[in-house]
């Protein structure tokens, strides 16, 4: 009785035995999908209250077993990467948001000088990059290897982000600016007191990407840093759950010292549950709240 | 006289636009302030390693790093063409990409078309939340969660599964020839469903006037599709399309990293995991960044074909 791809009603045009079928159809393989993503993350919830030497039920817990966690989160020292990433996010996501906004409106204003070169200079390194290795080189140089700093300043300034940024500011009212220069503002005074206040909608969407995207980033702690107290959640992971590859073996051994992976014993596999189930959950709590400024946040950037 | 008089103000003109020059600049000088932190960490971050790419044309010291001495015969470290692994990672990059590519393009397109035909609209949400929420999940632990589930000596729920048809069990993870479907099942897994946002948005600004008029003339559920919606979205899949291929020479170092194991690394080796285990590990800095230079240029190449492609044949390209 429904019908039209949009989603909108027309009339009552009566469903064909083939189009009932399709819908049913449509449902049982939506159910599957999600079931399928789903089932893995519940098992593993389960998996980590179970003892790990017990027959396995694989839909409910036989019976609570929770020395997983107490180990887990007691001996591990999984507390100090959780603290180092979370002050990641607290210190990234602000100076992004002001370095990169910053910029993007300096670039808003045409009669800047020397703007078309500035420009230039943004787009180029769109498209011409160094690599990991040149990269490395100048972390080292800049003696920002092994510090907190190299988690938080390499990634600070995208031009993507700041392009994005540009492109709101624009849409404000041009008034807005002028009214303010007329009062003797500055245009730093402008920028943190009239353009910021706003757009907190884009900069809640591009702040939330950026948190998620350093929350998640292994990369930096396992290549640029030595100190395993400096290690940040993911690469903290890495090392329990994913027991390296040999490649890690190596490298730790080469950037770390032979005594390096002391952790070098196998986890067994419902310790790993647990790490896991750690992990996940302050995302699995926060995201349904924040799920519209996401989906927000891709809208506006897939427009631009 | 008129000639004289033509002369003078030129030259008057150039002192006062130098003046106004500056004048303008200390005006603006606050806006200068703004920008300053970007330009600072573009150069450190982006510009100096460009200039750290010198370092594979230069006698690596570990001394002297980027200010190691030019090296004396530059193709010492070029001699990748001679190199045997090198040609096996390209290939495998390129096979690695575009198995992936095949699978992961179309998929969040037909989910979308899916997702769409659900009326019921509390079940259409609850589907995308789920479908959304490994997006936001690191690798790290999308591929912690598969050893969980597919390796052997884990209570895999696979196996358990197998052993109920009465099979063996089986450790996927360790296995080389399952490492790209696996690779494949867990790209899926994480990013079909947030793909969907984009065609979904896409899907929902098609005018419906087009499908009353179509139902009019009698089309079923599939010639609306066909007629109606893929046209209409074609344009967002060409543009998606084109950003894509870029990415051809870098197969996604975060997922292969972390789904890799001794097991199946070579099935694994890529060009980014070449160059990591090149440079970082054997320490022949100046032949990974050799290495980094060469897949940056054909990257780069590539970019621009595509592109040029998709002008010629879409008529309109990324710029």
């Amino acid at each position: 009785m429904v019908y039209g791809n949009g989603g909108t009603q027309y009339g009552f045009i009566r469903l064909s035995g083939a189009e009932k079928i399709f819908q049913a159809f449509n449902y049982i393989y939506l159910t599957f999908l999600a079931f399928v993503t789903l089932y893995p993350f519940y098992y593993v919830i389960i998996s980590s209250f179970s003892d790990p030497f017990s027959v396995r039920n694989f839909f409910w817990i036989n019976e609570l077993y929770t020395t997983n966690y107490e180990l887990v989160l007691t001996k591990t020292g999984i507390g100090r990467a959780y603290l180092i990433t979370v002050l990641r996010v607290a210190v990234g996501v602000p100076l992004m948001l002001l370095v990169t906004g910053a910029t993007a409106f300096m670039l808003t204003r045409k009669d800047l000088l020397f703007r078309t070169p500035i420009i230039i200079y943004f787009l180029i390194t769109m498209f011409l990059s160094g690599g990991i290795i040149p990269m490395y080189m100048v972390l080292r140089t800049l003696g920002l290897l092994d510090s907190f700093w190299v988690l938080v300043l390499p990634t600070m300034f995208s031009v993507w982000t700041m392009i994005i940024m540009k492109t709101c500011f624009q849409g404000l009212p041009e008034g807005l600016v002028d009214a303010g220069l007329i009062d003797g503002a500055s245009f730093i005074t402008i920028f943190l007191r009239i353009i910021l206040p706003l757009s907190k909608a884009m900069l809640a969407a591009m702040g939330l990407f950026y948190a998620v995207l350093l929350w998640n980033d292994w990369f930096a702690g396992a290549f640029y840093i030595r100190n395993f107290k400096l290690l940040p959640l993911q690469t903290f992971l890495r090392i329990y759950v994913l027991e390296g590859s040999a490649l890690d073996r190596l490298l730790a051994h080469k950037l770390k010292g032979p005594r390096a992976l002391d952790m070098d014993v196998i986890t067994p596999e419902s310790l790993k549950n647990a790490f896991i189930v750690v992990s996940v959950v302050p995302i699995m709590a926060v995201y349904p709240f924040l799920q519209r400024y996401f989906i927000k946040g891709v809208l506006i950037g897939s427009i631009k | 006289m008129s000639t004289a008089l033509e002369e003078l103000p030129p030259l008057i003109n150039k002192n006062k636009d130098k003046k106004k020059i500056w004048r303008k600049l200390w005006r603006q000088r606050s806006l200068y302030v703004l920008g300053l932190p970007g330009v600072i960490v573009t150069f450190l971050f982006c510009y100096m390693p460009i200039w750290g790419l010198t370092l594979a044309f230069k006698d690596y010291s570990p001394a002297l790093g980027l200010g190691s001495p030019w090296a004396e015969n530059v193709s010492e470290n070029f001699w990748f063409f001679k190199d045997p692994e090198f040609w096996y990672v390209f290939l495998n990059t390129i096979k690695i990409s575009a198995v992936k590519f095949i699978f992961l393009f179309p998929a969040p397109i037909i989910l979308a078309l899916m997702i769409n035909e659900v009326k019921v609209g509390a079940y259409k949400r609850l589907v995308q939340t789920i479908t959304y929420i490994p997006h936001f999940v690191s690798w790290v632990i999308i591929s912690g969660i598969f050893y969980v589930v597919f390796s052997y000596e884990s209570h895999s729920p696979v196996n358990a599964l197998l052993a109920v048809f009465g099979l063996n069990p089986v450790n996927l993870m360790a296995n080389e020839k399952a490492f790209l479907p696996m690779l494949i099942v867990s790209a899926l897994v994480k990013e079909v469903g947030w793909g969907t946002i984009i065609y979904l948005a896409a899907i929902s600004n098609i005018d419906p006037q087009l499908y009353e008029a179509a139902i009019m003339d009698g089309a079923k559920k599939l010639a609306q599709t066909r007629y109606i919606t893929l046209p209409c979205i074609l344009p967002i899949i060409t543009i998606l399309l084109i950003l894509r291929v870029p990415t051809l020479l870098s197969a996604g170092l975060d997922q292969i990293y972390n789904m890799m194991n001794p097991m199946t690394l070579r099935a694994a080796n890529v060009t980014d995991i070449y160059i990591i285990r090149v440079g970082l590990l054997q320490g022949q800095y100046g032949y990974a960044t050799a290495l980094g230079l060469v897949f940056g240029v054909l990257q780069l190449t590539l970019a621009l074909t595509a592109n040029k492609i998709a002008k010629g044949s879409f008529g309109y390209g990324l710029w």
